[in-house]
């Protein structure tokens, strides 16, 4: 289909797009992992907050 | 009392953004819509690109064309962005600035291994080599190392302030490899090819070919500017983390201080 070079072509695309594919990713899941240990840290705080005003 | 007037208004409404919670809202509704341009553009560029007729000299390799230039345009614009997120952070000294410079580095880098690879694969069947010590290549290869050594400084600091200011040097200085790449191939005569879109008299490419390098190059800035401001959301949420637990650590350490003053 790409002629004689087709096994040059074709690398090229793969390449390229697993490339951007495999950095999209890595955003996305790093993105995903800081938010759940942001709201983990968040709650701990609010939590903290909660015990501290609590009367005794 | 001041007053805004409405030029300080259209200012603010601009530079509201710099601020780190009014950049995640935007970048929260930002994204999603960029993403689906990106997408939209690259079927749109890659329809067009395997749709252009073989070139009378290249064949079908010509279609490595429309991966490998739009990938070599944006390592060269993603460092020219970083370079004004510097001069952002030594001027004015915004976080912000060194948020755009630190998330933009990686991409970067990406972009400059792409177009180093891809034009290792035209490179063979073209020119009967994967690599040659040009010019244009040395000088990308060069423009790789210095993006390496940026992302290797900036985590070589523990706390992202400490490292803005020299980050931001050390990218200036380098910024001098970008005029060098561009003009490789006009001040040596060496085996990579001369400029054929961005020359100051009119392209010398016929337009089957250089409309869908236009719409590929256009989709690369758009997954660029889609995955940078993803990026920048990540940066701003591990400095909140480093805050948040840094505020603990604090709190812990005076509550034990004030337990120990108390049994003493």
């Amino acid at each position: 289909m790409f002629g004689e070079h087709a096994a040059f072509i074709i690398p090229a695309y793969l390449v390229s797009f697993a490339g951007l594919a495999l950095l999209a990713a890595y955003i996305i899941l790093t993105h995903a992992r800081r938010r759940h240990e942001l709201e983990k840290l968040e709650r701990r705080i609010r939590e903290s907050d909660t015990d501290v005003n609590r009367p005794q | 009392m001041t007053t805004m007037t409405a030029d300080t208004q259209k200012i603010s409404g601009v530079w509201s953004l710099a601020n780190p919670g009014r950049f995640m809202g935007f970048a929260n509704r930002a994204v999603p819509v960029m993403g689906t341009v990106a997408i939209l553009l690259l079927l749109l560029g890659l329809y067009l690109s395997f749709n252009a007729p073989e070139d009378y000299q290249q064949g079908y390799t010509v279609l490595i064309m429309f991966i490998h230039v739009p990938a070599a345009w944006l390592a060269m614009m993603t460092y020219t962005i970083m370079a004004i997120s510097a001069i952002g952070t030594i001027v004015w000294r915004h976080p912000m600035a060194d948020v755009s410079l630190r998330s933009a580095a990686p991409l970067g880098a990406v972009f400059t291994f792409l177009a180093l690879a891809t034009g290792s694969l035209w490179g063979k069947p073209m020119w009967g080599t994967w690599w040659e010590w040009d010019a244009r290549m040395t000088s990308v290869l060069i423009l790789l190392i210095i993006y390496l050594g940026l992302i290797a400084l900036s985590k070589a600091f523990e706390e992202p302030a400490e490292a803005a200011q020299p980050v931001a040097i050390m990218t200036l200085t380098g910024f001098v490899i970008i005029p060098v790449i561009k003009f490789s191939v006009d001040w040596w005569n060496t085996l990579h090819q001369p400029a054929s879109v961005s020359r100051f008299d009119r392209p010398a490419m016929s337009a089957e070919f250089l409309y869908p390098l236009l719409v590929m190059a256009a989709a690369y800035m758009a997954i660029f500017f889609t995955l940078h401001i993803m990026t920048m959301r990540n940066e701003v949420l591990a400095r909140r983390i480093r805050s948040i637990k840094r505020q603990a650590a604090r709190r812990n350490s005076s509550k034990a201080t004030l337990l120990h003053e108390d049994e003493a």
